[in-house]
């Protein structure tokens, strides 16, 4: 028995090194034909009103009709992304538009920013392309420009009255570091769908790894389940079952009204997994079906604690660097604050239990008479 | 529907549920279910229990009318 579960430790390990060593790979796969990145550190002064630097492009160029994502950042130097709300516009002394322009001179994408960082997706032809970032200061320049249709009016307006342009272009100077990326919309996503598979599989593997350490290190090794907790698993597993058809219609629908943007998707589709996992394995564990036959379980509980806690250091470490919550929606590292929640949930209802059923045994046949 | 024959055939032996539970295969908390009458056992359990506690089926698990 110990030699099988020793093959078992190594077969996990190998695949877990073979995910760890795939993920560089598919980082590394070198930017597609179609994609670019422009990077460029300007000092935008600002003197008696008026920015010293007017406007800022960089062309490049399109080989395939496509809908392409456009990476955007206009951040002063040293803040970062999650940084964003904490600039204050009335600090730069400047706000920025900025466009991309084709060959004919047409305004395909704008936007007005004091400092940002978002992406967007574009459908952009075959063809040269220009981006250019414009500044102001002043009220009657930006609404010249904006009444050209160079940028969204209903933006405009609310730039003007968030900025307040009155008392706006104190004498500044201000180091800002300007990305624009570009690649193929489908690309990026197919990318981003194989790093997340990946991440998800390296984490199964590392829990059966850990799992399988402690197994051979002593702990229990053999799982028996009589008759009635099999059968209180079935209709925990059905309860559960039914758990997740609901979660996923009710998302399906929002899903399907466009509510749902950016990374939501996964957050949500990930929690209706964890809500589902969490009724069954509550139930089971309520209905003292959970656990096997035989030694006592605390080993297995242990290890929930372990699981919650792992978690749990890795939702701090996250929220810490702002990197739980980005421009005020969840990402994809939120999945770990449901697996806290799932475990921590596992551990009470165990805890519970033990406690209910350490009553003497007199006490319960006493109830029945 | 409780089973009290099961509970008063095991204590005549002086068997706890634990001691009973043992010897079957089986949780506590099953045997416990079976005589409270929240689980019917399958055949086989039945039968074992009847070993254990020497006693045929029709003793142990025939509902009277």
């Amino acid at each position: 028995m110990k030699k099988r579960s020793c093959v078992k430790l190594v077969v996990i390990i190998v695949l877990f090194v073979l995910t760890i060593l795939a993920m560089p790979l598919v980082l590394m796969k070198g930017e597609s034909p179609e994609s670019g990145e422009i990077r460029s550190r300007n000092t935008i002064t600002v003197k008696g009103g008026i920015p010293d630097q007017q406007v800022f492009f960089r062309d490049f160029h399109i080989d395939r009709a496509d809908d392409y994502r456009l990476g955007i950042s206009i951040l002063p130097v040293g803040v970062r992304a999650d940084g964003v709300p904490d600039v204050n516009p009335e600090d730069l002394g400047f706000i920025t538009a900025f466009l991309i322009t084709n060959e004919n001179d047409e305004v395909v994408y704008s936007s007005v920013q004091s400092a940002a960082y978002w992406d967007s997706v574009v459908y952009l032809e075959a063809g040269d392309y220009r981006t250019a970032y414009m500044y102001f200061t002043l009220d009657e320049e930006f609404q010249s420009f904006a009444q050209a249709q160079l940028c969204s009016i209903a933006e405009s307006y609310r730039m003007t009255e968030d900025i307040g342009f009155e008392n706006f272009a104190a004498d500044s100077s201000t180091e800002f570091e300007y990305i624009f990326s570009y690649r193929p919309a489908e690309a990026n996503s197919a990318e981003n769908t194989i790093i997340v598979v990946l991440s998800l599989i390296e984490v199964m593997l590392l829990i059966f790894l850990v799992r399988e350490i402690f197994l051979l290190s002593g702990g229990n090794n053999e799982k028996k389940y009589d008759e009635r907790q099999l059968l209180e698993q079935g209709r925990g597993s059905r309860l559960g079952f039914l758990t997740l058809l609901a979660e996923l219609t009710i998302l399906m629908a929002f899903d399907s009204t466009g509510l749902i943007e950016g990374e939501m998707d996964i957050v949500l589709y990930g929690c209706s997994l964890f809500i589902s996992l969490t009724v069954y394995a509550v139930y089971c564990i309520w209905h003292e079906s959970y656990f096997s036959i035989g030694p006592d379980s605390k080993g297995v509980v242990i290890f929930m604690v372990f699981v919650f806690l792992f978690n749990l250091l890795i939702c701090i470490v996250n929220g810490w660097n702002g990197l739980l919550i980005v421009n005020g929606k969840p990402t994809f590292r939120f999945i770990n604050v449901f697996c806290c929640g799932t475990f921590l949930a596992m551990f009470v209802a165990s805890l519970i239990r033990m406690v209910l059923s350490r009553r003497p045994e007199s006490s319960e046949e006493e109830e029945d008479e | 529907m409780k089973n009290l024959k099961l509970k008063a055939a095991r204590a005549a032996l002086d068997m706890s549920q634990q001691d009973l539970a043992d010897k079957v295969a089986v949780s506590r908390q099953t045997i416990n279910a079976i005589e409270k009458g929240d689980y019917n056992p399958t055949i086989n359990l039945c039968r074992s229990i009847c070993k254990v506690l020497g006693k045929t089926l029709d003793e142990l698990f025939w509902e009277e009318e």
